[in-house]
């Protein structure tokens, strides 16, 4: 009686634990998703739009200035 | 019988605490990735402070509408050319392909709105200036590498040089180059936040030369930034309107 009762215990104990692991490796091998953003988008890639590299030294303006020297 | 229930008992705690175990251990290895961050910055451009090279824009017709956002509701039409007779540009902050957020040269300093990319036309700069009060310093940067540096002359305590991000508005050449502003200005897209007006103008701020280099290293203008003509000539020779310009410290 007190080996069959040992038993059943021990097997109850192997179904358990391989049940419960493989619920969390389930739940752990597909990690939720991040949402996705909702900003869409840019329409047209600003890459892709023609920018000119600026040279220094523009044609100053002669003037008499008014700033808060 | 007692001792065959305590068994079991025993027993389904003990595939409890292993199953709490797989949990813990897998959830500590495995994070869960944080909602959103990073996403808005695949889809949006926003222009590195530092660094990276900046967009300018060039209005290209007389006037130009901003926008209060990508909506499309109107905030304030802004002329071009500006008050001395510079072609009208703004220091872009955020490019998102039809719709460019820049930076405004309007009160309260630091304002932005948004423009139809299609109403300007876009220039690039690896240059930047950094002002630093605290030290009586500016450095310009080309890229990551600072390429110009020397001292400076700050607003005194009753008119401060407001700290905060602008960009040069216009290159002016003063008809007289032996008067206080030396021999060139370059307008800032920043205001004085004490005076509402100053010598005929909107209090606004600018980097000048100066015809008296002994007061440059202390604070001693109206709000404007003052360095040596031979520093505000090299700036003048080497630099575009549009230019960001960093005032911290």
């Amino acid at each position: 009686m007190k080996i069959k009762a040992t038993l059943v215990g021990i097997g109850a104990v192997l179904a358990l634990t391989a049940g419960l692991a493989g619920f969390s490796g389930t739940a752990t091998a597909e990690p939720a998703k991040p949402a996705a953003s909702p900003v869409s988008p840019a329409p047209a890639p600003a890459d892709q739009r023609p920018v000119v590299k600026t040279t220094g030294g523009p044609e100053p303006v002669v003037a008499r200035p008014a700033y808060t020297g | 019988m007692r001792t065959n229930l305590l068994r079991t008992a025993a027993a389904a705690t003990l595939a409890f605490l292993l199953a709490g175990c797989v949990g813990s251990a897998d959830s500590a290895v495995r994070p869960e990735p944080a909602a959103g961050a990073g996403s808005a910055s695949s889809a949006v451009r926003p222009e590195p402070a530092t660094g990276a090279s900046s967009k300018i824009a060039t209005v290209k017709g007389s006037r130009i509408t901003v926008y209060k956002n990508k909506e499309g509701m109107a905030q304030r039409t802004i002329t071009s050319p500006n008050d001395y007779g510079a072609a009208r540009v703004f220091l872009v902050e955020r490019d998102e392909g039809e719709w460019l957020q820049v930076l405004l040269p309007v009160r309260p300093n630091g304002s932005k709105g948004w423009i139809k990319a299609t109403d300007v036309t876009l220039a690039e700069t690896s240059y930047r200036v950094e002002i630093d009060r605290a030290a009586f310093r500016f450095t310009v940067y080309d890229g990551d590498r600072p390429v110009r540096t020397g001292r400076v002359a700050t607003g005194e305590a009753g008119t401060p040089t407001p700290p905060g991000r602008y960009f040069f508005t216009e290159l002016v050449k003063p008809a007289d180059p032996g008067g206080a502003y030396g021999a060139y200005a370059f307008g800032l897209s920043g205001f004085s936040p004490v005076l509402k007006s100053f010598a005929g103008g909107p209090g606004q701020l600018a980097i000048h030369g100066t015809n008296k280099p002994s007061a440059i290293g202390t604070r001693a203008s109206h709000g404007c930034v003052r360095i040596g003509n031979d520093d505000i000539t090299w700036m003048a020779n080497n630099l575009a309107i549009g230019t960001p310009v960093v005032i911290q410290g």
